[in-house]
């Protein structure tokens, strides 16, 4: 088991610099690089030849693009010396921001992390009763509904929502229950922590009720399979022979033995809890993870893209390395490959 | 069996989600009570400053009282000192020209004299995006230079009526007869917002770093490239020396923000780059503090040398979605909401709306205009009678109409049709498709057996560029797009996103090109327009390159003479006029919607002037 | 375990219909009454994506003018449309041969070799004419502006399609249509440029339909010749392989896509390839799962023995048995394709105008940044989700017919 883990840990390596060097040389082809946000200069303007050029070498010389003499680095070095920072944690400085990459996640990461795990929850609280009620009535009419429910909501387009919640849940001349944009209203100053809370409830309803509706079916379905492999066993022949009631065989014996691939499906969720969802967060003005990612990728901002890539990569080599884990030990058949 | 989950592990899960939720909690706790302790910061500093304002005027009342004065009556307006008292505008016998101000220049429609004024209350504005950067010099962004604006102050300012100069944290300003050197005099009184006094080492130290090369503020430095040498002549004196003739020249110097020497004071250039939120000025308001993400909050400068602002603190959010805004707005979370096209026209002639809303429509001076740029290094458009053309086949006044909704006006050239340098006696080319089709025929474009427009083999289609994000450019351009197709031409649309979009300008890969460009009070037709900006990547795109054209811009740029210099740049627009290097589309109007409690809020010729804003005692609201 | 459905009848004599594991597993999905639905939307959709020039069109079938006669419609068809509409000839000719074939020949080695014949010969006649079409016909540029010329009166006998709107005819500036609600002339209102909202949905069906199958085609293209290479030669290949795949995955979507499209532009073709090239990971992970179970089995090794070419042992042999999971992944992609194309229109950086898509139309309506125009994104954001959810229960119910065990208990 050990000798395995230690493998994987040692085959991580090289997935990893695989992963951050191809999104490094997929940024740095892009066009447009290194103007970023540099060519329109206060007040809108597009400033003049020289202005941009002596931007963009300043920049430049920053990113470790060009060398102190303004010569071009070969981009495996480039690669290098970004790796080097990385490694000494020093993520840069944000091209538009003017603020170290490290303070912006800061700021942002609890601000995705919360509303995703918000919305697991809910997911979760949502889907396993709902896959394990549809695994006992399979065939009936509860398992065709809501087998149906599931995949139409799955099959909703996530703007179409926001869009339809945004433009009348939130808009004075409808309905105006919520908030239509960010997470904290614009006077938390003046609030108690029971009022913070509140508001801040109030605000993510919205966004996370646009978020949850996709991972039901996901959830309930994995859930009603694994429930529907148990009920098939023999052990719960043998519980019904005993005189047990369906119901006690349910609760107490097959939902704790399906639970375990909920539980690896979760370590595989958490790079996503990361990422954030993009279309949400831009569609609420949420500054959160995916927002900053959208934002850095069209102003080219290269070192939030790649801390990003980076932290976010090694996250879901770990969340993969774990569910392998966890399925290694669940199951005694599994190989170690 | 291996995977029975049994009661440890569910205790595992629920301890798991426990520590989760902890995590959580005190995140929000310690957001909650950072922002609470923010909170506090700032009543304890706006009490601080309330009580060293109180011990002030206590000192200026003991005072007044020593030496007998008498109190003024509570009814009749207070009427402020004659601002004109003493003042010289004068050209000298040896050519020089001389102008000072014993007093610091006060508003044209001073809030003083308002009969229900008084000071106090809060004004909380949107910045649609937070800015990246505030200090001066180094902002990265529109939003940056908008807190600035009134926390920093240059040795000049404009008057906001006439665009006239006038000495602000200068006392006067001699300008030499051969026009290449100018002295400026401080004020005595005249101080940052610490208190410190103002002297000519902290402009000196000002110009020094614009000039440092390690500061980032390449664009801000390239404008000073004719400025010579600066030296100090005294404590309160400063001259520059100018190598050539420049109708800017004044306003350069005039405008640069001063900064406190010994605040704003660096080692090496990189340092002065890394502060990003230090901004320390002369201003009717300073900096109190910056909350990320949420707002910045801006007091009145009680130590401020000039007029004092009405207003005690300026508050500037960062919403970013303008339906957030404007709900804010309603809700009276926001007292300031720069109003989308379609918000105007909705709520504008609302009954109940307007009650409590007081709307503004206005020009600003420094919104430039909205433009089709053809790319002439293509021979199809270096003939100046397919640009006719094609201007003539775009309906400008119904672009307005329709897609503006009547909330701007037409562009005839490059200058802001408020200031004296644009002339109003030109007037747009009308909308007349059937003299297109004549212009082109006559260029040779005769349409081929496909329908297309054809000459010597070659159809004529080509690429409009554009920026992408802007919904109303997107529909600008479909429009455009079927009036040529009106006209046999085959145009196809292609956005591309802004900094990729910027780099295909510089690399001349366009065929023609969509975007605006802003503008100030008098431009400088130099840069986009002389045969000099095309090359090396300069600002003259499309490759306009006329002899005339040249010369006009040439000579303009040499005479300092207001009347003179008015005339010539006349005679410019007349010709780019008839040369139609852009179609010129329109000057975007902005829309303000107020809330009724303020006073003196009517905009300016330069815009909106926030120092003039006060709240009557009944009606303020935030203490 | 014994499948309660009613025992099948016994095929006629020379009939190899039942024989064929995917004839079979066609039927079972037909019983189904939502599949059938999802199928019927499906169709109409393709229906619509060949037939939509005649039914929403701004040009009028037949006019006279200066007392001439026009024939406009047919006139201004792009290569585009004829090239769908032979295409779609091509695959009803299919569905009438392919039941032509299924009674002529009993062997499914025979009917193997005629299908693939037919085939070949079919996609011969589409590339023909696309080459014939794109290389040698121009689009015809119409400049005439049919409802400004009935409007004036200049136009008689005026036969306009259906619903007489294309998807890029202008209301005329001057009359401020745009952004119109629904009225009887625009039966969905109009957009921004005043152009009628209704002709612009149908007319995306195109584009959905495009998006989804190519990107899904190029996704399935290297999906399986990846991932069966990498099943098949197990040990330093696959753990490579496997390493290269979790690489892709890892990559955020979005954030390539989003780069692509700034490196290539907003090319719907680029479009499809970029879409296709972020979502073949799946596929090839079911075809090295399946290939690393059958190469165990006998007839592998035998044909290994027989000393046939590898080419021939993949895809001749391991293939068709490995493709069961693949094909309900493929549905399934589609759905997700269509879903990320209506994204990136949204983000702003999918389909060039004045193409309609819905996402792009949605994104008109929902902008954050103007008002909310319901009206407008009501009907767009409804067909993304009947179409997507349409794929998506096929997908399910070609899952349930292909393995029926995994819907019942044992």
């Amino acid at each position: 088991m050990l000798h395995y883990i230690l493998r994987r840990l040692f085959l991580m390596v090289p997935t990893l610099i695989g992963m951050t060097l191809v999104l490094f040389a997929v940024v740095r082809f892009a066009p447009g690089l290194t103007t970023g946000g540099g060519a329109f200069g206060a007040g809108g303007q597009m400033r003049n030849q020289q202005a941009r050029a002596a931007a963009e070498q300043a920049v430049k010389k920053r990113l470790h693009l060009v060398d102190a003499q303004g010569h071009d680095i070969w981009l495996p070095m480039q690669y290098i010396y970004w790796l080097n920072d990385t490694l000494h944690g020093d993520f840069g400085e944000s091209v538009q921001y003017n603020l170290p990459v490290a303070t912006l996640l800061k700021e942002r990461i609890p601000v995705t992390l919360s509303i995703n795990l918000v919305v697991a929850f809910i997911v979760y609280l949502l889907a396993i009763p709902g896959g394990m009620l549809a695994s006992v009535k399979r065939g009936k009419s509860f398992d065709l509904f809501w087998g149906f429910g599931t995949l139409a909501l799955f099959s909703l387009p996530i703007m179409w929502v926001g869009s339809m919640e945004i433009g009348f849940l939130a808009n004075p001349q409808y309905l105006d229950w919520f908030p239509a944009a960010g997470i904290h209203s614009t006077n938390t100053m003046w609030m108690t922590f029971a009022q913070y809370v509140k508001d801040y409830l109030w605000h993510i309803v919205l966004p996370i009720s646009c978020l949850s509706y996709g991972g039901l079916a996901f959830i309930s379905k994995l859930k009603r399979a694994a429930m529907l492999d148990n009920l098939g066993q023999d052990y719960v022949r043998t519980a019904r022979a005993k005189g047990l009631s369906e119901l006690t065989i349910v609760t107490r014996h097959v939902f704790r033995n399906s639970l375990l691939p909920m539980i690896t499906i979760f370590a595989g969720l958490i790079p996503g809890l990361l990422g954030g969802a993009v279309v949400t967060e831009t569609m609420f003005s949420i500054k959160g993870m995916g927002e900053l990612m959208l934002t850095a990728v069209f102003s080219r901002d290269l070192p939030i893209i790649q801390a990003e890539a980076f932290i976010g990569s090694v996250i879901s080599l770990i969340c993969l390395l774990i569910t392998d884990i966890c399925y290694a030990l669940a199951d005694p058949r599994v190989s170690y490959d | 069996m291996n995977n029975r989950f049994t009661l440890k592990d569910f205790i595992f899960l629920v301890l798991f989600v426990l520590v989760i939720g902890a995590i959580l909690w005190t995140g929000a706790q310690f957001g909650y009570q950072e922002k609470r302790l923010n909170a506090v910061q700032t009543q304890v500093q706006s009490l601080n400053d309330a009580q060293k304002e109180q011990s002030v005027m206590l000192g200026d009342i003991r005072t007044a009282l020593r030496s007998g004065v008498q109190v003024n009556s509570a009814t009749g307006p207070a009427t402020a000192p004659a601002a004109d008292q003493g003042r010289i505008r004068q050209k000298k016998t040896d050519g020089s020209y001389y102008v000072y101000f014993p007093q610091p220049p006060r508003s044209p429609r001073d809030p003083e004299t308002f009969p229900d004024f008084a000071r106090g209350d809060w004004l909380v504005r949107n910045l649609s995006d937070e800015p990246k950067v505030i200090t001066p010099y180094i902002e990265k962004d529109y939003y940056g230079s908008l807190v600035q604006e009134m926390v920093i102050e240059g040795l000049l300012t404009r008057d906001p009526e006439t665009f006239e100069y006038q000495p602000q944290l200068a006392e006067s300003y001699l300008i030499g007869a051969d026009g290449l050197t100018f002295t400026f005099k401080l004020r005595a009184d005249a101080c940052f917002s610490d208190g410190t006094p103002v002297t000519a080492d902290d402009v000196i130290f000002s110009f020094k770093t614009i000039a440092d090369p390690d500061v980032d503020d390449a664009s801000l430095r390239s404008y000073f490239s004719s400025l010579k040498t600066f030296r100090k002549i005294d404590a309160r004196t400063v001259e520059f020396v100018f190598d050539k003739l420049y109708f800017k020249a004044l306003e350069m110097v005039g405008s640069l923000p001063i900064l406190p020497a010994h605040v704003y004071a660096y080692a090496k250039g990189d340092d002065y780059n890394k502060r990003g939120d230090l901004l320390v000025g002369s201003g009717a308001f300073m900096l109190a503090n910056w909350d990320r993400g949420q707002q910045i909050v801006l007091v009145r400068n009680e130590k401020y040398y000039g007029q004092k602002a009405p207003l005690d603190k300026m508050i500037l959010k960062f919403i970013k979605n303008p339906q957030a805004a404007f709900q804010a707005f309603q809700n009276g979370q926001l007292d300031v909401h720069g109003s989308e096209p379609d918000q105007w026209v909705k709520f504008s002639h609302d009954p109940e709306f307007s009650k409590h809303v007081t709307m503004y429509k206005y020009i600003r001076p420094d919104v430039g205009y909205a433009f089709i740029g053809y790319n002439e290094a293509q021979p199809r458009f270096a003939d100046k009678r397919v640009r006719q053309a094609l201007t003539l086949l775009i309906d400008r006044q119904a672009i307005i109409h329709t897609f503006l909704k009547d909330l701007a006006v037409p562009a005839t050239g490059p200058f802001s049709p408020l200031t004296p340098q644009n002339d109003p006696a030109i007037k747009p080319w009308p909308y007349d498709v059937d003299q297109a089709k004549v212009l082109l025929a006559q260029a040779g474009w005769k349409p081929g057996p496909d329908g297309v427009l054809a000459r010597d083999g070659q159809r004529f289609e080509f690429d409009l560029t554009m920026g992408t994000g802007n919904p109303l450019g997107d529909r600008i351009a479909n429009y455009v797009k079927e009036q040529f197709e009106r006209a046999g031409i085959r145009m196809r649309i292609t956005p591309y996103e802004f900094s990729v979009f910027t780099e295909r300008l510089d690399e001349r890969k366009f065929d023609t090109a969509f975007l605006s460009w802003s503008g100030s009070i008098e431009e400088d037709p130099y840069q986009i327009w002389h045969t000099d900006g095309i090359k090396d990547k300069g600002s003259n795109f499309i490759a306009f390159s006329n002899p005339q054209s040249d010369q006009l811009i040439e000579e303009g740029r040499k005479t300092l003479d207001d009347k003179r210099r008015m005339e010539i740049w006349h005679r410019w627009q007349t010709l780019i006029h008839e040369e139609q290097p852009y179609t010129f589309l329109y000057v975007p109007m902005s829309m303000v919607f107020i809330n009724e409690r303020f006073g003196n809020t009517k905009p300016y010729s330069t815009g909106l002037a926030y120092g003039d804003w006060f709240v009557p005692a009944k009606l303020q609201k935030y203490r | 375990m014994t499948e309660t459905a009613t025992p099948e009848p016994l095929p006629a004599v020379g009939e190899a219909r039942l024989r064929t594991y995917w004839a079979v597993v066609w039927r079972r999905f037909n019983r189904g009454v939502l599949n059938r639905v999802a199928r019927a939307w499906v169709l109409v959709l393709i229906a619509l994506a060949v037939l939509v020039p005649f039914l929403a069109n701004g040009s009028p079938y037949t006019a006279v003018l200066d007392g001439q006669h026009h024939y406009p419609l047919l006139r201004n068809l792009t290569r585009l449309d004829w090239l769908l509409l032979i295409c779609g000839a091509l695959v009803l000719a299919g569905a009438l041969v392919h039941r032509q074939l299924v009674r002529r020949h009993a062997e499914v080695d025979e009917l193997r070799s005629a299908q693939v014949r037919w085939l070949a010969a079919g996609l011969l006649v589409a590339a023909a004419s696309a080459a014939g079409l794109f290389g040698f016909y121009h689009d015809y540029l119409d400049t005439r502006d049919y409802h400004a010329l009935q409007r004036s009166g200049q136009l008689h006998e005026a036969v306009f399609a259906p619903l007489p709107w294309g998807y890029k005819d202008q209301e005329p500036l001057e009359l401020d249509r745009t952004f119109a609600y629904p009225t009887r002339e625009h039966f969905l209102g109009t957009d921004g440029n005043g152009r009628d909202a209704l002709a612009r949905l149908l007319w995306s069906s195109r584009v959905v339909l495009a998006i989804g199958l190519i990107s899904e085609v190029i996704a399935l293209v290297i999906g399986v010749i990846y991932g069966s290479l990498m099943g098949y030669f197990v040990g330093r290949v696959d753990i490579l392989g496997m390493r290269f795949v979790e690489v892709v995955e890892a990559i955020p979507t979005l954030f390539l896509l989003i780069t692509f499209v700034a490196l290539y532009g907003r090319n719907l073709f680029m479009l499809m390839v970029i879409i296709g090239l972020t979502s073949w990971t799946g596929i090839a992970r079911f075809v090295r799962a399946e290939f690393l179970r059958i190469r165990q089995l006998d007839y592998v090794a035998a044909a290994k023995a027989a000393g046939l070419p590898l080419r021939s042992i993949l895809f001749r042999h391991m293939l068709p048995n490995g493709l069961t999971p693949v094909i309900v992944t493929f549905t399934f992609g589609v759905a997700g394709a269509v879903g990320s194309e209506s994204v990136l229109s949204f983000l702003g950086i999918g389909v060039e105008p004045p193409t309609p898509s819905w996402g792009s139309m949605l994104n008109e309506a929902g902008n954050p940044a103007e008002t909310f125009r319901w009206w407008l994104a009501i009907a767009p954001g409804l067909l993304i989700f009947l179409t997507v959810f349409a794929y998506n229960i096929i997908g399910e119910g070609l899952r349930d017919a292909i393995d029926p065990r995994l819907n019942k208990m044992e």
